[in-house]
């Protein structure tokens, strides 16, 4: 027996363990009966089918003839990189806005992304940021009106 | 028929009503295309800009402002993988595609004239057989709804170029988040961690632009070549012949198909693009290039959508019951207009109701008048450097989640779906079908629980009624056909 592909394997795992932990919240939840259904009943047939497909995944994912297994995954650092430096906007915008205002929080986080992104030059990357924070504080706090902090002050 | 069209237009088409139009469809569409700002933010902008009219004209203004608002959301999901609504999580998939080959302006333009070939048939489907089609929609119990649902997930799980049980996988996960939140019928928190925040459950906009806008801008900023510049040239903005060619059949499929599925409040809508996606990638004969950039994955879903969009004011106005959020939001525009839904709007007050559909078919033509000589500048947009244009994307993004709920909460759950996404999309694990489980997920398991609770906890409560039954087994023989092909592919 060898594994075909491992992102399969990993695949059925997710599944598996996805399936797994919705049936276990939902037995906590009251499952009731097929006349009257609980908030239980309706997950609990959710997370079954999860975990059978993630079964069924699993059997795809491996042959019982001889052969060589397929393990290299491909999930390089540049691709984590990019991955860290979006959430990393996402978190740092929400973490700026409600103290330092629209205006601070953009640019100082896209100025950031820019930067670390390696794709723009630290110049580059203020001037991008300085614009478009520009335009955000006109566009969404004076014209559309919306009921964003604009300011630290 | 005619001469209630004519009294619809004649009440509707005044100049000035024209000009609220066109306004209503300029700023619906230049604010619905602003990434993260779905149509039903930016309705809800707009909304307090119509309380002065008169109703008629405040009517005509917001169907501008709702055609274009679903317009520019198609825009963004073309341009940028960023899905406004349910309905462009479809989209992404081909239009996105062709916008990566160069053909922008193409999808671009198809997604228009779709939604107004398919608004101009919509407003005549509603003229013709409005009191008809509010018989479907109520002879629409729970156990057809919950066979319909089925029937739809099982569209969205064909529409994958992956593997089936993937597929599956994503639409019962997606269901399953659609459940996160407070059960209404019990109280109970479910799935919630003991997070106050999650108690609402998670708003769409969060997960659109967490497992589409962030995954995409992962994958951009990741890939080794740096992403192309493209330099648009007008012949290649339109549609030539063979795309006209290819264009015109599905955009009459998902006119026809739209057109049914949106008098169902609630599922039809949102399942309307999804099914029609699957139908075009089976029926339109060009099955291998879906996902590739094929123009029937725009015209077809764009148009089922628009015409459903159409015959969804249906239930809105004869039942009161809204299909959608953004219904909702119309119909209480409707209401602060003094427009009482109900079985008799038609007869009480025909000037509103004809003039309320002339004016939607207005809409729709503003929106084509407006929107293809807009096209160019959408275009253009994608010939700045990408380097300077995904600092943009992140901001808008991160800005109209915030603005859903005015919640940082929401931000750092977008992170964390995104996150997610990208691991799932690393497993080759495609995002749509999640989308459409997750819209559907409470319908579903409201209808399921009406259901066997009507049939006294017997399952054969979804085989009972013919309708139902055909459903299913329409379910079924599509259930048996992709394993069918998956076995031969495997072979």
């Amino acid at each position: 027996m060898y594994i075909r592909d491992i992102r399969e394997v990993l695949s059925s795992l997710v599944c598996v363990l996805t399936g797994i932990s919705i049936i276990v919240m939902s037995l906590g939840y009251e499952l009731g009966t097929a006349f009257n259904m609980g908030p239980g009943y309706f997950p609990l047939l959710l997370g079954i089918v999860l975990l059978v497909t993630g079964i069924f995944i699993a059997a795809g994912a491996v042959s019982w003839r001889v052969g060589t297994a397929k393990t290299t995954t491909s999930f390089d650092r540049r691709s984590l990189w990019a991955l860290v430096v979006v959430a990393a906007t996402f978190v740092g915008f929400a973490a700026l806005l409600e103290t330092c205002g629209l205006a601070l929080t953009c640019f100082v986080v896209l100025s950031a992304a820019g930067m670390t992104s390696r794709l723009l030059r630290p110049l580059e990357a203020f001037l991008t940021a300085f614009v478009l924070s520009s335009i955000s504080v006109i566009l969404f706090v004076y014209v559309l009106d919306l009921q964003i902090r604009a300011w630290p002050w | 028929m005619l001469e209630n069209i004519l009294l619809g237009f004649s009440a509707a088409g005044t100049i000035p009503n024209l000009g609220y139009a066109l306004m209503g469809a300029l700023l619906g569409t230049l604010i619905g295309i602003l990434p993260g700002l779905g149509p039903l933010a930016t309705i809800s902008l707009l909304l307090p800009f119509t309380y002065g009219l008169d109703p008629l004209s405040a009517l005509i203004m917001l169907a501008g402002i709702y055609y274009g608002s679903a317009y520019g959301g198609s825009t963004t999901a073309i341009l940028m993988s960023l899905p406004g609504e349910t309905a462009s999580a479809v989209t992404v998939i081909d239009g996105y595609q062709m916008s990566r080959r160069g053909r922008a302006g193409v999808a671009i333009t198809t997604a228009a004239v779709g939604s107004f070939v398919a608004g101009c048939i919509g407003t005549l489907v509603i003229a013709a057989f409005a009191t008809p089609l509010t018989k479907i929609a109520i002879d629409f119990g729970p156990a057809e709804y919950f066979s319909l649902m089925v029937l739809g997930l099982l569209g969205a799980v064909t529409m994958s170029s992956g593997s089936i049980a993937k597929a599956i996988a994503m639409v019962v996960l997606g269901l399953a988040l659609g459940l996160l939140g407070t059960d209404v019928n019990s109280g109970t928190q479910r799935f919630t961690f003991g997070v106050q925040e999650l108690w609402d459950g998670v708003d769409f906009i969060v997960l659109a632009v967490g497992l589409f806008a962030f995954g995409e801008i992962v994958s951009t900023l990741s890939s080794r070549e740096p992403p192309l510049t493209q330099h648009a040239s007008l012949s290649r903005m339109l549609p030539n012949m063979e795309d006209i060619r290819r264009m015109a059949p599905a955009i009459l499929r998902g006119t026809g198909l739209g057109s049914i599925l949106g008098v169902l409040p609630g599922a039809g809508m949102s399942m309307s693009s999804f099914m029609s996606y699957s139908i075009e990638k089976r029926f339109s004969g060009h099955g291998q290039e879906f996902g590739q950039g094929a123009i029937e994955g725009v015209a077809g879903p764009e148009a089922a959508n628009n015409a459903a969009a159409q015959t969804a004011f249906i239930p809105t106005l004869t039942l009161g019951i809204p299909g959608s959020p953004t219904m909702a939001l119309i119909l209480g525009a409707l209401v602060m207009h003094d427009i009482q839904p109900g079985p008799n709007v038609i007869s009480t007050n025909p000037t509103l109701f004809w003039g309320l559909i002339a004016s939607m078919w207005i809409g729709n033509l503003m929106l084509v008048l407006l929107n293809l000589p807009l096209v160019g500048v959408w275009v253009k947009l994608l010939s700045v450097p990408y380097k300077f244009i995904f600092p943009g994307i992140l901001m808008f993004s991160c800005i109209g989640v915030y603005s859903t709920n005015f919640s940082v909460f929401d931000l750092y759950l977008t992170a964390i779906f995104g996150t997610i996404g990208v691991v799932l999309r690393y497993l080759r694990f495609e995002p749509a079908p999640l989308v459409l489980g997750f819209v559907l997920g409470p319908i579903m398991e409201e209808n399921f629980r009406r259901a066997m609770l009507f049939s006294g906890g017997d399952y054969r409560v979804f085989v009972s009624t013919g309708l139902s039954a055909g459903l299913l087994a329409t379910a079924v023989v599509l259930a048996v056909w992709m394993a069918w092909n998956s076995f031969r592919a495997t072979r």
